[in-house]
């Protein structure tokens, strides 16, 4: 399922659409000429920090108005629109909360002010902070939320973003200060959301963690669309730069010998004797030739890799890190 | 590699004494004082009344003493602190408020304690960042007054024009003394900024109206009924010392006083909120 | 955003949630017992100028007091509270007009600074027994009217400055406290003065005898206060509803 899609189409079936969108905080851009629409399903937004991915959450999210261009999430205008946030839920990046309420008044009362029953509002919290596994049960619940620890109070945020049960789900950040098990189970309900069917943008730098769970990104870098797509998808476009594959065999040498005669191979390196880094901008044709070009050469495989194919290698070129 | 190598290794070379903390904690509040606009603005503002004053000094010159105005008597710099008090009683409620009850709010103190700084470091550094100001709407345009009296002056005398700036100097000491200390001990009993300044305001207007109230009621004029507004009581000192009025004395000990007091509550109430964030 | 604002009475509970039952709300009762104790204290003798000692203790302490100062620290806080606390984002995020917030918000302030004042008068004529009981009702309305105009322009405040709190300080204590006691018309445009003019609590004459004597009617001195009152909340609607408020927006 393509969850997400560069070219903001006049007719929109996406829940979030941003139309040549660009954002100045005075003479500083944070976010620059932005098209994209984002259907349903769980997208991680990834970026440096500094990048204006929480600029473009709070646009999506209807607290900051583009400089230029249309922000339209469920065919309203992101800032003006109000029916629309009955179906959005938000947890910022930062820890804001009333502090001298319990994490369950909170939840609660951001509830309820969806328009909620008061007894509704309250099932409603609760279901949401045992969903988050808030631990309601050991007394946390009746403990004003100045008390809580990190985690908990990342829980708390979490949680009150999905109470109301909304089509689209913004987290900034939500991993911050979980432990791991919170960070493995709050990325495991993300991931169930998605797949039936809500419209979840997870903003984090923690890149491995949100591979783990969805192959649907956004990259921005310097205000700036980089990549959009799955991660094989980006890594087809940027095919044209060498892709790295280490091999280890039983005499690196030999086998580089052999390869370096392939048409697919464009540099070689033999870093020890049992070590080689092929470049190649058609891995698939080193993949499927390194075998039989080993028994060849009479040289025992002992490993193949590429970290190439990870997500921060693909960050890290688009992005031109180190 | 050892982290070691980098020469993350122990300080063996000088340690500035104690009194150089004192001054980064000073430096540092005045600098975020004097980046606000307002405590700039509040500072130019009080030079109006003294622009003023220096207008009458002039005038009174050529009107020769006019309706009973000496220009060369203290009277001048006693309207002057005046206006200056209700200058510092706003920029107190504004500023001052928020000098302890941030750093109890973000829970900073460890950040200064875990350091070789002690209570006194830190009180004597947050006083004196807030008496910066105090000072700037006080002693700066007080001592422009008197430069302007001296200058209009016939004899020129060095003397008198040093005696007057003692006098300037310690009014000033008082008003930037007491206000910083009371503030500082709110400040550091609450953790809204808003709140602590308007508790200021309180006390400060409040008794004043109450203390208006009563000497309406009873039809007297008493120093001693005088204690119950802490804006009159700087005002006897300001008597005391420009025109020398011996009223102003129980003021000026019960100024000391609650100076006094507020000093020492104000440590007990930092060890108190130390030993709770420890 | 052109729908009109409602009353939102669970957003007007929060703002009392947040603002009223904390410890250092005691602060403001203390205000409402240092008054009280002035009225205890202050005798029965009507000082020069006043009809009773009552009038003078609800014109000098409540409406030139604990009315605007009140209304400084609560009206201030109705918008800037949140945006300092960065909770703002919560409020904006649900499904309610930006108008609707803010008339919640607001009208938990009035409720706050109404409280307080209606204890002290209330409590100031038990105390005194000399108050005009007939007269409480127009008293108390003109201090409902004042509370909702000094709340209003504070409350404006905090919508469109960063640090309201200094420039309402600098407005009651160089503006309102020491023009209302002006001599001529010019104190008619003070809050203070119109409402004591409302509530009949008005000094009478002045220390400057004749040129005090110029009394304003009470139909204008309702038109004064409603106005500021109105002009304050357009205001502070219009603004809430263009600006944008994240706790680093000015980043």
């Amino acid at each position: 399922m393509s969850t997400v899609s560069s070219s903001a189409a006049a007719v929109s079936t996406g829940t979030v659409t941003l139309q040549d969108v660009s954002r100045w905080y005075g003479h500083v851009i944070a976010l620059n000429n932005v098209s994209l629409e984002i259907k349903p399903g769980l997208i991680g937004l990834l970026g440096p920090n500094g990048a204006g991915k929480t600029t473009l959450l709070r646009l999506i999210t209807g607290q900051l108005r583009p400089t230029t261009g249309q922000v339209t999430v469920l065919g309203e205008s992101a800032y003006d629109g109000i029916a629309y946030r009955r179906q959005v839920g938000y947890c910022p990046e930062h820890d804001y909360f009333y502090d001298e309420m319990t994490g369950f008044d909170f939840v609660t009362t951001m509830t309820a002010l969806h328009g909620f029953s008061k007894s509704e509002a309250r099932e409603r919290a609760q279901a949401a902070l045992e969903e988050v596994r808030f631990p309601l049960a050991e007394g946390s619940g009746t403990k004003p939320i100045s008390t809580y620890s990190k985690g908990m109070r990342q829980k708390v945020k979490v949680a009150q973003a999905l109470a109301h049960d909304p089509k689209l789900i913004v987290l900034d950040e939500p991993l911050n200060g979980a432990d791991p098990l919170s960070r493995h189970h709050i990325m495991e309900l993300c991931k169930r959301l998605g797949q039936r069917g809500y419209t979840v943008v997870i903003s984090s730098h923690v890149l491995h963690e949100v591979e783990a769970v969805t192959r649907e990104f956004i990259l921005i870098d310097k205000g700036r669309l980089v990549a959009e797509g799955t991660v094989s998808a980006i890594r087809d476009l940027i095919d044209r730069h060498p892709h790295r594959i280490d091999v280890v065999a039983s005499d690196a040498r030999a086998l580089g010998s052999v390869l370096v005669r392939q048409a697919f191979t464009a540099s070689l390196h033999v870093t020890s004797e049992r070590q080689l880094t092929v470049e190649t901008p058609r891995p698939d044709q080193c993949y499927q030739g390194l075998p039989k070009l080993a028994a060849e050469a009479g040289v025992r495989l002992l490993g193949v890799s590429s970290a190439d194919n990870s997500l921060e290698a693909v960050f890290r070129y688009l992005t031109g890190s180190r | 590699m050892s982290i070691y190598a980098r020469r993350y290794g122990s300080y063996d070379g000088p340690i500035e004494p104690e009194s150089s903390r004192i001054l980064v904690i000073a430096e540092t509040e005045v600098r975020r004082l004097l980046a606000m606009k307002w405590v700039r603005r509040l500072i130019l503002m009080a030079f109006t009344p003294t622009v003023f004053l220096a207008a009458m000094l002039y005038f009174g010159l050529v009107v020769k003493k006019a309706a009973g105005f000496d220009p060369f008597s203290g009277d001048i710099f006693v309207y002057h602190f005046r206006t200056a008090t209700w200058f510092v009683a706003v920029m107190m409620a504004a500023f001052g408020a928020a000098m302890i009850a941030k750093d109890v709010v973000t829970r900073a103190f460890p950040l200064y304690f875990t350091r070789p700084v002690s209570i006194r470091s830190y009180v004597l550094g947050k006083l004196a960042a807030i008496a910066v100001p105090v000072l700037g709407v006080s002693l700066l345009p007080g001592v422009l007054l008197a430069i302007t009296q001296w200058a209009l002056a016939e004899d020129l005398s060095l003397l008198t024009a040093g005696v007057t700036l003692a006098k300037i100097m310690g009014a000033s000491v008082v008003l930037a003394g007491f206000a910083s200390t009371v503030i500082l001990l709110m400040s550091s009993l609450g953790t809204s900024a808003r709140y602590v300044g308007v508790g200021w305001l309180g006390l400060f207007l409040f008794l004043d109206i109450a203390y208006g109230i009563f000497k309406a009621a009873m039809g007297t004029d008493s120093p001693l009924l005088d204690l119950m507004s802490l804006r009159q009581q700087l005002y006897d000192v300001y008597d005391l010392i420009f025109r020398g009025d011996s009223d102003g004395i129980p003021a000026l000990v019960s100024l000391c006083a609650i100076t006094g007091f507020c000093a020492a509550a104000l440590r007990v109430r930092i060890l108190a909120i130390e030993a709770k964030n420890r | 955003m052109s729908a009109l604002p409602k009353l939102e009475p669970l957003l007007l509970t929060l703002f009392w949630r947040r603002s009223v039952w904390k410890p250092r709300s005691l602060l403001l009762l203390l205000l409402v017992g240092v008054d009280v104790l002035g009225a205890v204290f202050s005798g029965q003798v009507a000082p020069f100028g006043y009809r009773s000692a009552y009038d003078q203790l609800a014109a000098d302490a409540v409406f030139g007091f604990l009315l605007p100062f009140s209304a400084l620290q609560v009206g201030t806080a109705v918008v800037r509270d949140e945006v300092e606390s960065g909770t703002i984002g919560y409020l904006l995020m649900r499904p309610l007009t930006r108008g609707s917030i803010l008339l919640s918000r607001f009208l938990g302030g009035v409720g706050v600074v109404m409280g307080l004042t209606t204890l002290a008068l209330v409590l100031n004529a038990l105390v005194m027994g000399q108050a005009p009981i007939g007269e409480l009702p127009r008293v108390l309305a003109a201090a409902l009217l004042g509370a909702a105009a000094y709340t209003a322009v504070f409350c404006a405040l905090g919508v469109v400055l960063k640090r309201p709190f200094v420039v309402g300080v600098l407005f009651l204590l160089f503006f309102e406290l020491p023009v209302s006691r002006l001599p001529m018309v010019a104190r008619a445009i003070t809050i203070r003065s119109n409402v004591e003019n409302l509530a009949g609590v008005a000094p009478e004459t002045k220390t400057l005898g004749i040129l005090m004597d110029v009394q304003v009617a009470p139909m204008t001195s309702f038109l004064v206060v409603t106005g500021v009152l109105a002009v304050a909340m357009a205001l502070a609607v219009a603004v809430f509803e263009r600006k944008e408020y994240t706790p680093d927006a000015s980043a």
